[in-house]
């Protein structure tokens, strides 16, 4: 049975529309970085972890599409936060206190990192703290501020003008922490203090 | 005008609208399968312009060679090709170092990681082979001794091992930065 014009344009239509929308919305979970393994804990999300993660389809293509080495299970979990624990995009113009619980590691890290995870920072100085570098409280916790100007304690200098992302290295963790069993209050909260 | 008159209208519409999604679904769910594939970008590629093959390379800085990586931390990377030859990596750990060690095929895949408590009496010497490079290996062993290396399956011929260790304070950078240095990773 010879197709007649008006089928071969539906069909033609139903291609176009539908390679169209498959390919959207391929590329808006390109953009917001969507999986199914649930990542996000209050202001940090958890980077890709192998192998779990990498089970994850979108997961696979978001570490292919960013050029990331993801960590092994044996080396430990990353977090980025893009947003401060309001829900506000950190931004240069308001200084941060980072404090709270970290979850159990051998050692770990906070970094201040360009908002593309590059270098950030032109000048030479310091970018993160390690675990024990910092400067502690009597009960052994501690509180990182982030800000243009020098403050006393455990100072992060934010450079001008230039936005940023914070990221939480815990090196050589427990087998058994990991994005399924962690909750959002074990991580530390980054908090707005003052903007400008 | 009914609702009754409508209907083959509706039916028609539902059935041009369904069949759009189905595309759709299908369009989509390839194109995130294929992604990791076409990617010109991905990690390995990134690495491959700026290290040489079979030969240890220190990182000027860990985000000069691939995103959101420790600045706190100093990077070596190897990029092997079995296809001409199993790689050995061998090296001595730090007593009070952390050292990491992972290890990824070029299409992403992390098959292997681990950390300086692998190290056996303070060494890691390590074989990174293909699965009948191993078994050649296996039947040139002689008597009941087990081997004292670590043989490791590559699952793929290309790829890139990772080494990250972490100096916990600025003054042991250096250190740090010699102990991972000291790491061979040839044929």
């Amino acid at each position: 049975m010879p197709l007649d014009m008006k089928q071969v344009l539906k069909i033609g239509a139903i291609a176009v529309l539908g390679t169209g929308l498959g390919l959207g919305l391929t590329w808006a979970a390109m953009t917001t970085g969507f999986t199914f393994e649930r990542v996000d804990f209050g202001a940090w999300r958890a980077q890709p972890q192998a192998p779990a993660s990498l089970n994850d389809p979108y997961m696979r293509a978001f570490v292919a599409r960013n050029g990331l080495a993801p960590m092994g299970a044996a080396e430990g979990l990353a977090f980025v936060a893009m947003r401060d624990s309001a829900g506000r995009r950190l931004t240069p113009a308001c200084d941060y206190r980072i404090a709270g619980p970290v979850p159990q590691a051998r050692a770990w890290t906070i970094s201040v990192l360009g908002a593309d995870g590059g270098r950030s920072h032109r000048q030479e100085n310091r970018r993160g703290f390690t675990s024990s570098e910092l400067v502690r409280d009597f009960g052994g916790g501690f509180s990182i501020v982030l800000a243009q100007q020098a403050r006393p304690g455990n100072w992060l200098p934010l450079a001008a003008e230039e936005d940023f992302i914070l990221l939480l290295r815990l090196y050589d963790t427990p087998r058994a922490l990991n994005a399924a069993t962690l909750k959002e209050t074990d991580l530390p909260q980054v908090m707005a203090e003052r903007c400008r | 005008m009914s609702i009754k008159s409508l209907m083959p209208a509706l039916m028609r519409l539902s059935v041009f609208g369904l069949a759009v999604l189905v595309i759709a679904g299908n369009v989509h769910l390839f194109s995130i399968l294929l992604i990791p594939r076409l990617a010109q970008d991905n990690a390995y590629a990134r690495i491959a312009t700026k290290t040489t093959e079979k030969k240890l390379v220190m990182a000027t800085a860990p985000d000069d060679l691939l995103p959101f990586e420790d600045p706190a931390t100093i990077l070596a990377v190897c990029r092997y090709d079995l296809s001409a030859g199993p790689l050995r990596l061998r090296g001595q750990v730090g007593a009070d170092f952390l050292m990491l060690f992972s290890f990824h095929t070029n299409s992403g895949e992390v098959f292997y990681a681990m950390s300086d408590r692998s190290a056996l009496r303070g060494r890691i010497d390590l074989w990174l082979a293909t699965r009948a490079q191993i078994e050649d290996m296996e039947s040139n062993d002689i008597g009941e001794e087990p081997p004292q290396d670590m043989r490791l399956t590559s699952p793929a011929p290309q790829g890139f091992v990772l080494i990250r260790t972490l100096a916990e304070r600025a003054n042991l950078m250096e250190q740090a930065r010699r102990n991972l240095a000291a790491f061979t990773c040839e044929h």
